[in-house]
């Protein structure tokens, strides 16, 4: 027997919020400003990212967890970070300069590709900038909704970063949360108004073809801005379950994937797209391009998929991980993943 | 000649004797000796007849400290928390293939469905493939799907069992209900000790027969059976039981060879076995009219109290055949050996009484029954071998020709042909050997304290440390080891809230940062709780999404979880929590680390409305009780030589004798405590009695020793001579005794139950040290201490002692 759940948990979610929320003030989330707690045991922790900062690598994950490796990830070292909550995307314009994010709201920066982790952003003062912007902008249904942000407190995740230039990025966030700084993270200004998402979907992934710059999100959401930023439009989707993830080709084109093996394919900035076979039933978490040009997905059931044509075919590599795996990214001599339960380096497919 | 030495004169007819002499005691029971021995027949009926009816069982609860804090919390929120106490884990293998197979699970429901009807069993919270408990949950486009693991449409057919494939692989439960390899899976059944319905106590032997006749009915060359808990572990005990007793019935044998071996008189050698066995039949019948049972544990009690039996009645009858060898009526001998030996077999019984008496100050039920079990048992000897033996003796006598021998080997020694071992003994009394044996004593307890400093409290071993390695148990337990991922050993840290407050964000976060924390410590595999359902949940709240894997600081998201929460984790008023800490195992240092950090992090982070408690779980009942054993081990010693030291005092009036009796004692411990840590024996409540028990029986030997010596001493004889003739008297019987007693039990080695086997190398360790500190220690120590050749410095013995020497002079 099936039970269809999810309606029953909306009414139950709205009705528990009246029984129990109401009184609940919010509070500054625990696990925000508590430092990672140094664990032998993070390589094994839940790994969400992973990314190369010049020869090192470095991941993050659950707990605050930053690591990094001088040897493609063959040992791993604890990085000091000053929050517990969970880091769910790195990124590094050099082999020095650096940004996390995660959960809360929170934002680190690096400049000594990694090592250490200092605060430039949290959820609290995420909804505050939101709110300035709002205000500046003199939409009432943007001050509206930003308020309720104040109001959440930290509790809002970050989910990817998009390095537009040496000093400009942008990150995007659950519930429509878009900050960008043109400073190297030093100041934020809200950029929700940016945004074409009336139902303030959650935006999963964002990716730069030049100029162009994409976003994929909640419920087959796709925005595309054409003038660096300053306006995303929504495109016409072709599927309507969640994008987890986007990979830009080489030659241009740009990959969509995400729940239950779904990828999409366009070949001209999001205007027609065309469905791809992944080559598995199962959620793709992550992407990333090798140096011989091949494309590499991996999915939720440690699958790995690859593409010899730039995204139109994957098939499906004979390794085969049993974990549950999150980020991908190459290395000198193989791959790094991140899963579940920890990070790993492996070999590459073989061609 | 032997006039002056005992003030006794040899009376050869009845007739010459003074009935009048002798204490009150002796002649109340001496004069009537026909009803004392109708009366004790009397007795031994009443009582064999009530022993018959004597009751076998453990119990769960007794073998934990019911009012330690931890124990009182668990007990408290006992019905909150499903199969965190005493449970079963049945593990059903398929030896030809998975557990994807229709016969294997038509199998497994047929066992499921018996079990679940066998009494005792906990039904709600009982799980297996096919209880309805055990669920799936899945996230799509369109939701969270879900339902029981066994689909409702289940027909066997390819099709059904490929469901039930997907369905467990989406169930949490690998590792858990089903093994890694999918080759078995686990039928986990909570038992109720003690049903407060109808009053019952859970008769593990019956549970363990019924278990039994399903693996009879079940196993197969393709099915096979592997079981552990606790009720399993009772049950293979219990069954050991006729091999234990075996083992009894050995040393008991042996025993009884040496001492006739010693005497050549059968029908003393038979009278003194059968006293000690008269005191066990009483002994089985007091329990059984008290209301107490014998478990697996106390068992041993019986044949300690035969072996204390033994040598007090050899005692008893060494001191009749002397006098009668050298021509007094069996009747007089008897009652001279009463005046002689009386009051020193009363003390060390009383020392014994006291010393078991003790354990009763520890709070776990089963050594208190074991206490009284045992103080019963040595009370009892008072009057079957101290009182009944020699009646008895006077009527049977015993074999001339015994007398004779040993009259001939006493003339032989008197002859000053000393036996080469009294001269050797002898030597312990002059300066150099006293010395070199005090220095030799000083440095073993030095050495011994070394090593008895790395004594551990509780289970050192995985599985169950009373069975071989090689066990059926133990086989069962390594099995569930390699091919489960939860370990049984797991330790549960409770959280309080008020009513309806379960998911509060603010108590997840402070569970999840504890489990985080825990994690840490080495021993702990994982943790698991509300708190880290919530993390997993909001990944399934977002379509599977991993990077939702966060305790979202939102209140909304968090009460929903609630729904699909597993009981095991919350209670039904939403005011409980349940932090699970699966271990390594469930050795002392790996409970001390996780309990210590818990009760800092509790110290640190309980509030008014939200408390984190220990403890559940078998592990955290471990601690409890590891806690509580500790902390009585040091309470028992202080008592037990405390009861002693004050009990010699009040026999010797002297400190220096009292010095003279107690060091051997103490030397005996710390080496007893040395030899556990060598054979890896962690102190437990299995184990924690017998060292109290060790205190008691080497008190007998220091007793009869010094207590011939003093009252020699105090009649002007040097400590030389003194010793000598304590050697002659008493002292060749404790040699016996001791050397007799320590090959019955050594014997135990080989018992299969390893209990009994470590039982048996503690048992006759304490029974050879106590034997030699009393012969080679405890003169060398009165060389030292006790004041020599000088009788009006020596020491009086208490009055009672003294009152039969003078009177038998007026004689």
């Amino acid at each position: 027997m099936k039970v269809k759940y999810l309606l029953t948990l909306v009414g139950l979610f709205i009705a528990a919020s009246n029984l129990f929320a109401a009184d609940q003030p919010p509070r500054p989330a625990a696990a925000l400003d508590k430092p990672a707690l140094q664990s032998p045991k993070s390589p094994n922790m839940a790994i969400l990212s992973v990314t190369r900062a010049g020869e090192r690598v470095v991941a993050v994950g659950e707990r605050g967890i930053a690591l990094y490796s001088d040897d493609s990830g063959q040992t791993w070292t604890q990085a000091q970070t000053p929050t517990s909550a969970t880091l769910t995307a790195v990124r590094f314009a050099n082999d020095k300069m650096g940004w996390a994010i995660g959960h809360m709201g929170i934002v680190l920066h690096t400049e000594d590709g990694g090592g250490t982790w200092v605060k430039q952003l949290d959820g609290i003062e995420a909804a505050r900038l939101s709110l300035q912007t709002a205000q500046q902008s003199g939409n009432e249904r943007a001050i509206r909704d930003a308020q309720y942000l104040i109001q959440d407190g930290a509790d809002k995740p970050f989910f990817d970063i998009c390095l537009l230039d040496e000093n400009s990025l942008m990150i995007i966030g659950a519930y429509n949360l878009v900050l960008r700084s043109e400073n190297g993270g030093q100041s934020w200004t809200g950029w929700q108004t940016h945004i074409d998402n009336p139902r303030a979907l959650h935006l999963y992934a964002m990716q730069a073809i030049d100029t162009t710059l994409f976003i994929a999100g909640e419920q087959g959401l796709l925005l595309r801005s054409d003038d660096n930023g300053q306006h995303f439009t929504q495109l016409e989707s072709p599927y309507h379950g969640s994008w987890f993830g986007l990979q830009a080709e080489h030659n241009g084109s740009l990959l969509a994937y995400g729940l239950r093996g779904t990828a999409y394919l366009t070949t001209d900035l999001g205007n027609h797209w065309q469905q791809v076979n992944s080559g598995t039933p199962v959620s793709i978490s992550a992407n990333t391009e090798l140096g011989d040009g091949r494309t590499l997905l991996v999915s939720q059931a440690g699958e790995i998929l690859v593409s010899t044509d730039n995204g139109l075919n994957f098939i499906r590599a004979a390794e085969r991980l049993r974990l549950p795996l999150t980020a991908v990214t190459e290395v000198p001599d193989g791959l790094v993943v991140g899963s579940l339960r920890g990070v790993h380096a492996i070999p590459l497919p073989a061609e | 000649m032997h006039a002056t030495i005992d003030h006794q004169p040899v009376v050869k007819r009845l007739e010459e004797f003074d009935i009048r002499s002798g204490n009150l005691a002796e002649r109340t029971l001496f004069n009537n000796r026909l009803l004392i021995v109708i009366l004790c027949l009397c007795g031994t009926l009443l009582l064999g007849w009530q022993a018959t009816m004597i009751q076998l069982n453990a119990s769960f609860d007794k073998m934990i400290p019911t009012s330690h804090p931890y124990i009182a919390n668990f007990l408290e929120h006992r019905g909150d928390l499903p199969g965190l106490g005493n449970s079963m884990r049945i593990a059903v293998e398929n030896r030809d293939g998975s557990i994807f197979d229709k016969e294997y699970l038509d199998t497994l429901q047929k066992m499921n469905d018996e079990i679940y009807l066998l009494p005792g069993v906990d039904r709600p919270f009982m799980k297996s493939l096919w209880t309805t408990a055990t669920r799936w949950a899945a996230v799509t486009e369109e939701g969270l799907e879900g339902g029981t693991v066994m689909p409702d449409d289940y027909d066997g057919s390819p099709r059904s069992l490929d469901q039930v494939r997907a369905n467990i692989e989406r169930s949490g439960e690998i590792g858990q209900l089903v093994a890694n390899n999918f080759r078995s899976s686990v039928i986990f059944v909570p038992l109720i000790d003690h049903n407060h319905l109808t009053g019952e106590d859970l008769d593990y032997r019956k549970l363990n027969a019924s278990i039994d006749q399903i693996i009879a009915r079940y196993q197969s060359d393709k099915i096979r059976i592997h079981i552990t808990g606790f009720a399993r572990v009772i049950g293979d005990l219990l069954d050991g039981l006729v091999q234990m007793l075996g083992f009894f019935a050995v040393a008991i044998v042996i025993a009884t060879v040496m001492l006739y071996w010693y005497t050549r008189c059968l029908r003393s050698t038979t009278l003194v076995v059968a006293c000690s066995l008269v005191a066990v039949i009483w002994q089985f019948g007091l329990v059984q009219l008290l209301g107490y049972a014998l478990d697996p544990y106390s068992v041993l009690v019986p044949f300690l109290v035969f072996a204390i039996g033994m040598s007090h009645g050899a005692q008893k009858m060494n001191g009749i055949m002397q006098d009668v060898g050298r021509g007094t009526h069996r009747v007089v001998a008897a009652r001279y050996t009463f005046r002689r030996l009386f009051v020193a077999g009363m003390t060390a019984l009383l020392c014994d009484a006291v010393g078991f008496a003790v354990l009763m100050i520890i709070d776990i039920q089963v050594i208190k029954d074991l206490a009284m079990i045992a103080s019963v048992g040595v009370a009892v000897l008072i009057f079957t071998n101290l009182i009944l033996l020699p009646i008895l003796l006077s009527y049977v006598g015993v074999s001339p020709k015994a007398a004779e021998r040993s009259l001939k080997a006493e003339q032989l020694d008197e002859l000053g042909a000393k036996h080469w071992m009294w001269e050797f003994l002898d030597l312990f009394t002059q300066r150099r050997w006293a010395l070199g044996s005090v220095i030799l004593g000083a440095l073993m307890a030095i050495v011994g304290f070394t090593i008895s400093t790395h004594l551990q409290i509780g289970d050192l071993d995985p599985g169950a440390p009373e069975l071989r390695a090689d066990s059926r148990y133990n086989l069962d337990n390594a099995f569930m080891v390699k091919n489960y991922a939860a370990s049984s050993d797991i330790l549960v840290v409770m959280v309080k809230t008020p009513d309806d407050h379960c998911t509060r964000y603010i108590t997840l976060s402070k569970m999840d940062q504890l489990g985080w924390q825990l994690e840490q410590l080495p021993g702990v595999e994982s943790t698991n709780s509300m708190a880290n359902l919530s993390r997993i949940s909001s990944v399934g709240y977002n379509e599977g999404n991993f990077k939702w894997l966060e305790l979202i600081p939102n209140q909304y998201v968090l009460n929903g979880v609630q729904n699909r929460a597993p009981r095991e984790l919350f209670n039904q008023n939403c005011n409980l929590l349940s932090l699970y800490v699966y271990l390594k195992d469930h050795k002392a240092a790996t409970l001390t680390r996780v309990v210590d950090a818990v009760e800092a992090y509790a110290a640190a982070n309980n509030t008014g409305e939200t408390q984190f408690i220990l403890a559940a779980g078998s592990a955290g009942i471990e601690a409890a009780t590891n806690i509580v054993v500790r902390k009585a081990t040091h309470e028992m010693m202080f008592w037990v030589y405390g009861a002693v030291i004050v009990l010699c005092w009040i026999t010797f009036r002297s400190w220096r004798a009292v010095v003279c009796a107690v060091v051997p004692l103490v030397l005996t411990s710390i080496l007893c405590e040395a030899l556990m840590v060598v054979f890896g024996m962690g102190i437990k409540v299995a184990t924690l009695p017998v060292i109290a028990l060790g205190v008691g029986i080497g008190v007998d030997y220091a007793l009869y020793v010094l207590s011939v010596m003093l009252t020699r001493m105090r009649a002007g004889m040097s400590l030389s001579e003194a010793y000598y003739q304590a050697l002659l008297f008493t002292g060749k019987v404790v040699m016996l005794t001791g050397v007799t007693l320590a090959i019955g039990v050594a014997t135990w080695a080989f018992s299969p139950i390893k209990f009994q086997a470590d039982m048996g190398i503690l048992l006759a360790f304490m029974f050879i040290w106590n034997m030699l500190g009393a012969l080679l220690l405890l003169p060398a120590l009165a060389h030292f201490l006790l004041p020599q050749g000088r009788p009006e410095d020596a020491p009086a013995m208490n009055h009672e002692i003294e009152l039969p020497m003078t009177t038998t002079s007026e004689t």
